[in-house]
């Protein structure tokens, strides 16, 4: 006996050990609390038992869900997390005053996180209700799809999913029951009864199913044949109970949106946004071949599936850029030159009569080559100016922002005009030139500079006034004088006014540009939406992006309802996704380090659970830009109904 | 499934058996092992029979496939829905932040609520371009900036569309 104990001990503690190690895992796992989601949590309903009738859900006093049947699912539906007494109830519809129901017990909710709550019929089932943690976190790897198993049948085993690639054994027969399905090509989750496993990413295709009982390697269910998606996370329910029959349902929790319409597997995801406001159509050719053809401005293309690694990549636009001019043409113009072969016949005309080769110019490409990974999605945008006018013909712009806010602003201009007023000025559509910048404020000393303002740049001067000494209004010149200030912005001259130039921020006309934008796409957590801006117009100069709650019918928002701030955001560039609320929301762009406000959007609806990019896109007009909006990922879900009580 | 004491029978490169407890089984079958026999037996059919009884085609595989595609059509629909209220809204900003009068401006966000509701069965419909619907709320933002009467016009325009894709 004692041998035996001796032989026992190790195991026990390996047992233990591993027990210690998974359960830190899924701690580690899990989100901080006090996060930014910590009130609000996600659950869906899924309906388990024989009664054919549909029933309502309640969660304490909200009902969730309406009419709910032996189908899939519910949506998600944002509940203030914690403890909820849940209950069935015959639909009510809308008929007011206290509905019969039958409690089915509590249920915790966890804070910032996405749940399935699986319901018996009633209260008499064998099977009580119970949750199962839905990890929701990050979308699949480009070209991928996720898979996970939740095992729904009380009494049975524990379970894995066994997964065959449909190609592995076209046509083939179903396998026999007391052995596992042949040429599985991965177990996608392992669950015991009542628990869900995580998500197994896998390539995106065709697959069978088996629903496999790990004790004795019994296949349970299945098979069942599945079109998996990229860029879609799947859960496989098996529900039932031991006198029932097995029911497999399958529900989509949550898919990147573009990707949906490409179905390459084990490739990367690549889609271009063509965000010139000038250019005409364009193609893109990946090493020389056309994959994208007739790209119209600021609508986004789907993704195309790539190879991972590098290519070389091609936007060929429409026709040449400006009028084409001929041999011996004193200024005649060709207008909209296609690019098929009507410039050549041109040109050999041309030949014939003056006896000189003509070579008509060609079509130039904006060419990059780009190592494209396999884990990321990746926005190709093309920026910038196709024909652009002439350097000197086009006006600048200035923006002035000065502390104290209220001290007065006085700009003269080359041809002697003078703008004077308090506060922080942004002018625009200037003639090129030097412009004088006079700030002052009694008690201050007085700052005086010189700036060049350039055609279609911006510059922007930020101006610290210092506290005149006692006794009199003190005047400090700047030292350069000719606007390009010192480095860093602060004037060294003991006396002199603090001011700042950030050189960087002299936004302004580019030829065209393939910009890149590659990066995994999170969800948004219940109730919230999640937001990246992406600043791709070279001529904006740098923006602070503000978000506020409402439709911020005053002029000025309250800082207290801001929900959202990125300090600067230059091109070409993109902040990171952040979490908002799922509400109206006002959002106001702003010069850099100023007050000066460009553009102000009032009414945005972010819905909950959807997680967006804004790319902010040039217009024709000076620091004027569209927005463009892409949804990367939604996840389907909304508020309790309201009205109805129980 | 296989009966245990068959199954760790092992026999070494050679062929002879590897112990004493083998050697027994070959040819001939301990009476004692008769009944294990039987028991093992019943359990396979049991475990058969109840396995037969999960093994089934639960689902056809094309509803289940349909199902699994009917919620990704959702979810992008309702995608798509989410992209037009920022574009909506962020004409609606570009058309009022150009329009000095207040009373133009009132004028023109109860026009601008007529185009959202115009455009939401547009957006929604497979009839209508999406570069038709981008044309034509150009040409309506064109024509608020400038103040030109045709902007009802267009306006009804939009709105015979947006019935017909409703149709």
């Amino acid at each position: 006996m004692s041998a035996a104990i001796r032989r026992a001990v190790p195991a026990l503690a390996i047992v233990a050990a591993w027990i210690l190690a998974t359960w830190c895992v899924v701690a580690l796992a899990q989100p901080a609390p006090g996060s930014e989601d910590a009130d609000l949590a996600a659950v869906r309903v899924l309906r388990i038992g024989e009664e054919a009738e549909t029933l309502d859900v309640w969660l304490g006093e909200r009902r969730i869900v309406s009419g709910l049947g032996l189908g899939g699912p519910s949506d998600y539906v944002v509940v203030p997390a914690g403890r909820h007494e849940l209950a069935v109830a015959s639909p009510a519809g809308d008929t007011p005053g206290p509905v019969p129901s039958s409690a089915l017990g509590s249920v915790d909710l966890a804070a910032g996180g996405y749940a399935t709550v699986v319901v018996p019929a009633s209260a008499s089932a064998a099977t009580p209700p119970f949750v199962v943690d839905d990890p929701l976190r990050e979308l699949p790897p480009a070209g991928s799809a996720g898979l996970r198993l939740v095992h729904a049948a009380a009494g049975r085993p524990a379970l894995a999913l066994a997964v065959r690639d449909a190609d592995a054994q076209a046509g083939g027969r179903a396998p026999p029951g007391l052995v596992d399905p042949p040429d599985v090509t991965l177990y996608a989750g392992r669950a015991a009864p009542m628990r869900g496993s995580g998500y197994t990413m896998i390539d995106a295709g065709s697959y069978r199913l088996w629903f496999v009982g790990e004790d004795a390697g019994l296949v349970l269910a299945g098979p069942v044949e599945l079109q998996m998606r990229p860029g879609v996370l799947y859960t496989m329910f098996l529900a039932g109970s031991r006198s029932g029959e097995a029911r497999v349902v399958v529900s989509v929790d949550a898919t990147t949106v573009a990707s949906t319409q490409s179905d390459g597997s084990g490739a990367a995801s690549l889609r271009l946004l063509h965000a010139s406001p000038d250019a005409p159509l364009v193609d893109l050719l990946v090493d020389g071949r056309l994959t994208l053809r007739n790209v119209k401005a600021r609508i986004p293309t789907a993704y195309e599936s790539v190879s991972p690694g590098w290519h070389r990549l091609e936007v060929y636009p429409h026709r040449l850029p400006g009028p084409l001019r001929l041999p011996g043409d004193g200024g005649g113009t060709e207008d909209a030159v296609s690019d098929d072969s009507s410039s050549a016949t041109s040109g050999s005309d041309g030949a014939a009569e003056t006896d000189v080769r003509f070579e008509p110019p060609r079509l130039e490409p904006v060419t990059v080559y780009v190592d494209v990974r396999p884990l990321e999605y990746t926005m190709l945008v093309l920026t910038g100016r196709f024909d652009p006018p002439p350097e000197g013909s086009t006006p600048g712009a200035l923006s002035v922002a000065v502390e104290p806010t209220d001290a007065v602003v006085v700009v003269q201009g080359p041809g002697g005009g003078v703008a004077s007023s308090p506060g922080p000025k942004l002018l625009d559509e200037l003639a090129p030139g030097t412009y004088r910048i006079e700030v002052r404020k009694e008690g201050y000393r007085t700052a005086r500079y010189e700036v060049d303002v350039r055609s279609e740049g911006t510059v922007v001067v930020n101006v610290t006034l210092q506290s005149a000494p006692a006794g009199g209004e003190a005047v400090s010149d700047d030292a350069a004088g000719d606007g390009e200030a010192t480095e860093d912005g602060e004037a060294t001259e003991d006396g002199a006014p603090t001011f700042m130039q950030d050189s960087s921020v002299q936004a302004g006309r580019r030829r065209l540009e393939l910009q890149i934008f590659a990066s995994a796409i999170p969800t948004a957590g219940p109730g919230r939406a999640r937001v990246r801006f992406a600043h791709v117009a070279p001529s904006v100069p740098p923006l602070e992006i503000v978000a506020t709650r409402g439709d911020g019918g005053d002029e000025e928002g309250d800082s207290t309802d801001e929900t959202l701030r990125i300090e600067r955001l230059a091109y070409p560039n993109a902040s990171p996704y952040l979490s908002v609320p799922a509400e109206s929301q006002t959002l106001t762009f702003s010069v850099a380090g100023s007050q000066n406000r460009i553009r102000r959007v009032d009414g945005l609806g972010f819905r909950p659970g959807v997680s967006y990019t804004l790319y902010l896109v040039e217009r024709e007009s000076r620091l004027e830009f569209a927005i463009v909006p892409v949804v990367d990922a939604i996840t389907p879900q909304r508020g309790p109904e309201q009205g109805s009580s129980r | 499934m296989s009966d245990p004491a068959v199954a760790k029978r092992d026999v070494d490169d050679e062929g002879r058996e590897d112990d004493r407890e083998a050697s027994t089984d070959r040819g001939r079958r301990s009476p004692a092992r008769g009944p294990m026999l039987v028991v093992g037996g019943l359990v396979v059919a049991v475990v058969a029979v109840a396995s037969w009884t999960w093994f089934l085609p639960v689902e056809r595989p094309s509803a289940l496939t349909a199902e699994a595609r009917r919620q990704v059509g959702q979810a992008v629909s309702s995608a798509e829905a989410a992209a037009a209220e920022i574009v909506l809204a962020d004409v609606r900003a570009e058309i009022t932040g150009s329009l000095r009068s207040d009373e133009v401006r009132a004028r023109a966000t109860e026009t601008i609520d007529r185009v959202r509701t115009a455009v939401a069965p547009l957006e929604r419909s497979e009839r209508v371009p999406a570069d038709e619907l981008d044309a034509r709320l150009d040409e309506l933002a064109r024509l608020l900036r400038a103040g030109d009467p045709a902007v009802g016009e267009a306006l009804e325009a939009l709105e015979r569309l947006a019935k017909e894709a409703g149709r």
